[in-house]
């Protein structure tokens, strides 16, 4: 059985430094496959000893280019299945389908360390019972939500389809591979903000690591939106069973009536425009369609709040290598940003400003890896108005061009996914120095139009390959 | 089963036809008697001042505690057809998850009104609209007479701009009417099958859900039985609370900072525990079990437990029969069966909840319902300790009088003495916190703010009587960190609102002229001097509203300045300042005279970005505005006398360094919220959904 620490503690008796003066040998690059609406990052660092490598999440779901097999071939000519450090930044299959699609592939890597959110963490017993609620309540939603046909309810499908995976790329089946599954058995880490993570070996004197999400465990209802509220109702959800669907009968004997036993003056209230311009009585059609549409769609919530919560355990890593700073931040949502971007709750009274320490971070990067695809709520405003102009930035998603039909959310309603507007002001802060993974054609996927109408040319030292677009730093 | 005939009947049907042939009718002694019973208007019967209907004090659960059965005496409608539609509340009994109608009752049926409404049954749903329609009038009645005004549900948005037929698409005969209006509240007695129920201003109603009790763990419901939240007078009142503020303050439902929401919810609980209090058989119950302190979050058993038998707390002295067992205080849970039917052993939230502290304030900000109950906890405290304080002579004339201690038994006259201490205190209480509503600021409202409301409302109303009242309600806020940003001391002076200074040649700082502009008369084109209709308590006409929509959005420009606008007279016409709101307001003052003023809201929008630098990634809107009280002119034998002074001018300013720090904070609270994603500049998009705010998500 490999080592598997818990531990704060433990971790903490060893902080990772960087030997100065050594020799490196390699390039720094950071290689983002293009393999559809997920996350699939490989770093290389120089080291003494030559290349290392450290992979950072593997995995798609919606808008699959069907490449991940190839990527992840790729991946094992590129390290010669030797993977210093593998992280999984959290429990979701965009970011850990590819685990378990390619688990017998996977399975004869070596792997220095695996780092995983200690919301994954089996010792803890909060995050144990929170992870399985999640999970019942997301079984409990995807036998609901499949029998839907609607738009929202298929989007709602997809979110705890996220929480689950599907066919062969399970979250269970990765996890299991991420825990016990590599070659050589690894030691598996369980991190939180603050702790101060053990490097392999492999990476000791070449790179350092901090960690900046998720927020540590005992301030979570504090930093997160609405997350106690959120967990406790996933709790009592789980623990209950989902709310009855449709029809319930109310009374025992029938009541038969219609719409015609109420006086029109009932209806009037409901009249549309047209029947307001054209002074028309309104129908009880009227009133129903509106009370039809007033009232909460409970499973659609909740999809929101797995979805938002497994977001919020993203582990955030920032990487120091050769003086250049890389920050890597999952899906991090605004309770796990907040967290490091403010340091104080934003109580609406005592308002924060970014922390000094969050300028110095932002300001100072390198390489931001775009959270969740390109969603607002994944890149705070604030922290990107903070970036460093001068960084570089990967964004990995898919737009769903030419259809504009997106994996997720619709422009129609600005919730689309990568953000349109978030994208145009990114390029502008780094002065079109983003690059989506949709920009390259792979397979028998095009480039999007829209990657390409916001970045005509690819900026200095990025390259691309028949599966990825590779980023290389310069040295200064 | 046989469904109730949907006729109408009118006071009309209780007068017997007079005869159409004889001598004479009701021994005249002949002569013409007219047929017509339209030309003998001695005939009518005046109709009753009120209605009688039966509803559950608390909800089905209680079951026979005492006064659980009450008779509710509301406004008499003439008009009322089955539904019951109303001239204020519709009751439309549409089921939307089964996709039917129930029957409407017809509460004007002569076998209804001869039993004072239909007995409460959770089986028959004509009980459960009579009882939506009854908690909701009971309550808009309650209102009505704290504010000294008739209420009105939500108006839709009417900046400047929109008011011009050319421009507003969805307009009806100008600014008028629009399709959001809300001029009727629809209740939904069993709109879904949710254990929720809110207030949709687009439903433009409030929503009942019923659902089935849990299984295992439902306090005193069958496992798996069926719970209306509809039959629940607390929910009742909440939700119709909740439509009456958003009636009086449109903007109170946008989250500009924690404390908005949470604002609504605490509102919406007082509204529904302080009707508690008015339910005289309960409150004497409750007096009788607590010995008269009411605060206490359990009541003595009917019956006394066992005695132990060896002086210490072991098994012999555990209760053996139910009526031994000590049961939660009725009166300071919110919505019993509720909660116990969702599994949580007692009501949804209580009076008092927890232990008073100044760090809850601090804790769990975006939990709404949490930090609302800060709040009612805090109002309920300076109550209790108010009613304690009146009742400290009668319980010390009851002890000299050889009584041990206050839990004994009270004698039933000591009892009803408290009662009537109690229920007076209460409707004093609500009273307040009704009125302070007209003291609030008309945007982003904090705890703060409210205290500074119910002082300054306080002190409006009763000069410097009843200092104590306030007194206790700045101990209760303090104690639970609850201070208001804007004053200077924590004392009486600093925390009432500033008087507005009289207006004077050069005007004095914060001095406002008095409320009257040059309009242009629409047929000469002359100007004229105008000022305010306060009209009476009947109302104000349409051509009224208009003359005063007109008057206060001039007085705002022409003020924009001193009123904490921004005045650039370049704004585009829907971000310069207007008026959403405008209530005469008539009240007893101290002396016994009748007290006219005006309740204007005043309100400026902004949209700011997110960040200046990203103009495309979203923005917000931002408002300042001002709460005036408006005094009416004195009337003499020869008209008005004087000019309409602004008494009371209370707002948050557009510029200026507490602005910025407004717009500070409402942009990283947003951000908090995740209201940064989506349409930002749709105008729902900042908007709460209480739906989804009382599902728990």
């Amino acid at each position: 059985m490999a080592t598997k620490k818990a531990s704060k503690k433990s971790a903490k008796k060893k902080p990772s430094k960087a030997r100065k003066g050594s020799k490196v040998k390699g390039v720094l690059r950071v290689r983002m496959y293009r393999i559809g609406f997920g996350d699939f990052f490989l770093v290389t660092v120089p080291t003494k000893a030559g290349e290392q490598h450290i992979l950072i999440d593997c995995g798609v779901f919606k808008g699959d280019l069907k490449t991940m097999d190839d990527c992840v071939q790729n991946l094992a000519a590129v390290t010669k299945r030797k993977l210093a450090l593998v992280i999984a930044t959290h429990y979701h299959a965009d970011h850990i389908s590819g685990f378990a699609s390619n688990f017998e592939e996977f399975a004869k890597f070596e792997v220095g360390a695996v780092w995983l959110p200690n919301r994954l963490d089996p010792k803890l017993e909060s995050a144990k019972k929170l992870k399985a609620q999640i999970v019942s309540v997301a079984s409990q939603l995807e036998l609901r939500l499949g029998a839907r046909t609607d738009d929202a309810g298929v989007q709602a499908l997809n979110k705890v389809q996220d929480a689950l995976g599907v066919g062969e790329g399970k979250n269970e089946k990765a996890l299991r591979l991420l825990t016990e599954g590599f070659r050589n058995k690894p030691p598996v880490f369980y991190y939180e903000a603050g702790d101060e993570p053990e490097l392999p070996e492999e990476l000791q004197g070449a790179i350092t690591a901090e960690l900046l999400g998720p927020a540590p465990l005992a301030t979570e209802g504090e930093f997160s939106t609405a997350e106690n509220k959120r967990q406790q109702y996933l709790a009592a959800v789980a623990d209950k069973g989902l709310p009855p669907s449709g029809r319930l009968k109310p009374f025992e004997k029938n009541w038969p009536a219609s719409a015609g036993d109420y006086p029109k003056a009932a209806f009037q209230g409901y009249k549309t425009q047209q029947q307001f311009d054209n002074d028309l009585p309104a129908t009880p059609e009227d009133l129903e369609r509106v009370l039809q549409s007033a009232q909460p769609d409970v499973l659609l919530g909740l999809a929101d709040a797995i979805d938002g919560t497994l977001n919020n355990q993203s582990l955030v890593v920032l990487f120091t290598c050769k003086g250049k700073k890389l920050l890597f931040v999952g899906d991090a949502q605004w309770g796990n940003w907040s967290y490091w971007l403010y340091g104080k709750r934003a109580t609406g009274k005592d308002v924060p400003s970014l922390t000094d320490r969050a300028k110095g971070i932002l300001g100072s990067i390198d390489f931001y890896k775009v959270g969740h695809h390109g969603s607002t709520n994944a890149n705070p405003i604030p922290a990107v108005a903070a970036l460093n102009r001068n960084c570089v930035s990967m964004c990995s998603t898919e737009s769903g061009d030419p259809d504009r039909k997106r994996p997720h959310g619709h422009v129609e309603n600005e919730s689309e996914v990568p953000r349109i507007k978030l994208m145009v002001e990114m390029q502008k802060r780094t002065n079109n120095r983003l690059v989506r993974s949709d920009w390259i054609k792979v397979a028998d996927f095009d480039p999007s139009p829209e990657a390409r109408g916001q970045l005509k040319k690819l900026p200095n030292n990025f390259s691309t390959g028949d599966l990825f677009i590779d980023y290389i730093f310069p040295d200064n | 089963m046989a469904r109730v005939k949907t006729k109408s009947k009118t006071s009309e049907t209780l007068i017997a036809k007079p005869k159409t042939s004889g001598n004479g009718a009701g021994g005249n002694g002949g002569g013409n008697v007219p047929t017509d019973r339209a030309a003998c208007p001695w005939m009518e019967l005046e109709p009753p001042p009120v209605r009688t209907l039966k509803v559950y004090a608390l909800d089905p659960s209680a079951g026979n505690y005492v006064g659980n059965v009450m008779s509710v005496k509301i406004k008499w409608e003439d008009d009322l057809k089955p539904g019951p539609v109303g001239r204020k509340i519709v009751v439309v009994d549409y089921d939307g998850a089964n996709e039917c109608y129930y029957p409407p009752v017809d509460l004007d049926h002569p076998r209804i009104l001869a039993r004072g409404g239909l007995d409460p049954s959770e089986s028959d749903p004509r009980f459960h609209q009579q009882m939506v329609y009854a908690v909701a009038s009971e309550t808009v009645e309650r209102f009505e007479a704290a504010l000294g005004r008739s209420i009105r549900w939500r108006r839709a948005d009417r900046p400047r701009g929109f008011d011009q037929k050319t421009q507003t698409p969805d307009d009806e005969g100008g600014s008028w009417r629009k399709t959001k209006d809300i001029w009727k509240l629809h209740l939904f007695p069993h709109a879904m099958v949710q254990a929720n129920a809110f207030y949709s201003p687009e439903a433009k109603g409030i929503l009942f859900g019923y659902f089935t009790a849990d299984e295992t763990e439902q306090g005193q419901n069958l496992p798996g039985q069926r719970v209306f939240t509809c039959l629940s007078h607390d929910i009742i009142a909440h939700e119709v609370t909740h439509a009456i503020i958003d009636g009086i303050r449109t903007y109170f439902t946008e989250p500009t900072n924690p404390d908005v929401l949470a604002f609504h919810e605490a509102f919406s609980d007082l509204a529904a525990l302080f009707s508690h209090f008015s339910h005289k058989d309960a409150l004497l119950d409750t007096i009788q079990k607590t010995g008269g302190q009411l605060y206490q979050f359990e009541l003595k058993p009917d019956t006394a437990p066992p005695r132990s038998t060896n002086g210490t707390a072991d098994d012999d002295s555990k209760p053996t029969l139910a009526s031994q067992l000590p049961r939660r205080n009725p009166l300071t849970d919110l919505a019993k069966q509720f909660g116990e039917a969702s599994g949580m052993h007692r009501g949804l939230r209580a009076a008092l909840d927890r232990r008073p502290n100044a760090n809850d304030i601090k804790t769990r900000i975006s939990d709404v319902h949490f930090r609302g109950s800060i709040l009612v906890a805090a109002v309920f405290d300076a109550y209790f300790s108010i009613y304690m304080k009146r009742a400290a002579d009668l319980f010390r004339v009851y002890r000299a009088s050889g009584a041990l201690n206050q839990s004994e038994d009270l004698p039933g006259p000591l009892a009803r003495l408290l009662t009537e201490h109690a229920s007076a205190t209460a409707a004093e209480f609500f009273q307040l916190c009704a009125r302070a509503l007209d003291y609030c600021p008309p945007v982003d409202i904090t705890f703060g703010d409210y205290l500074r409301a119910l002082i300054t409302a306080h002190i409006d109303l009763k000069d410097m009587d009843g200092s104590d009242v306030r007194d206790a309600l700045m101990q209760a806020f303090s104690v639970r960190g609850i201070y208001p940003e804007s004053a200077a001391f924590f004392s009486q002076d600093a925390l009432c609102w500033p008087k507005v200074p009289k207006w004077t040649d050069p005007p004095a700082e914060g001095a406002l002229p008095p409320v009257e502009v040059f309009l242009e008369d629409p047929i000469t084109k002359e100007k004229k001097l105008t000022t305010l209709v306060f009209g009476d308590p009947n109302g104000l006409t349409r051509a009224e509203k208009d003359i005063n929509g007109s008057v206060l959005r001039q007085y705002a420009e022409e003020n924009a300045e001193r009123l904490g606008f921004n005045a650039d007279p370049n704004l585009p016409l829907e971000f310069k300042p207007y008026a959403p709101s405008f209530h005469p307001v008539f009240r007893i003052g101290q002396d016994g005279s009748l007290r006219t003023d005006m309740v204007v809201e005043l309100v400026q929008t902004q949209r700011v970005p997110f960040d200046e630098g990203m103009p495309l990634a979203g923005s917000f809107p931002f408002r300042a505005g001002v709460t005036l009280i408006i005094s009416a002119p004195k009337l003499n034998d020869f008209g008005y006398k004087g000019k309409a002074l602004v008494r009371f001018a209370i707002g948050k300013r557009m510029q200026g360094p507490e602005a910025e720090a407004r717009k500070h904070a409402q942009r990283v609270y947003s951000l908090s919220m995740g209201l940064a994603e989506g349409n930002t500049e749709d105008p729902n998009h900042f908007q709460v959904n209480f739906g989804l705010l009382h599902q728990g998500l």
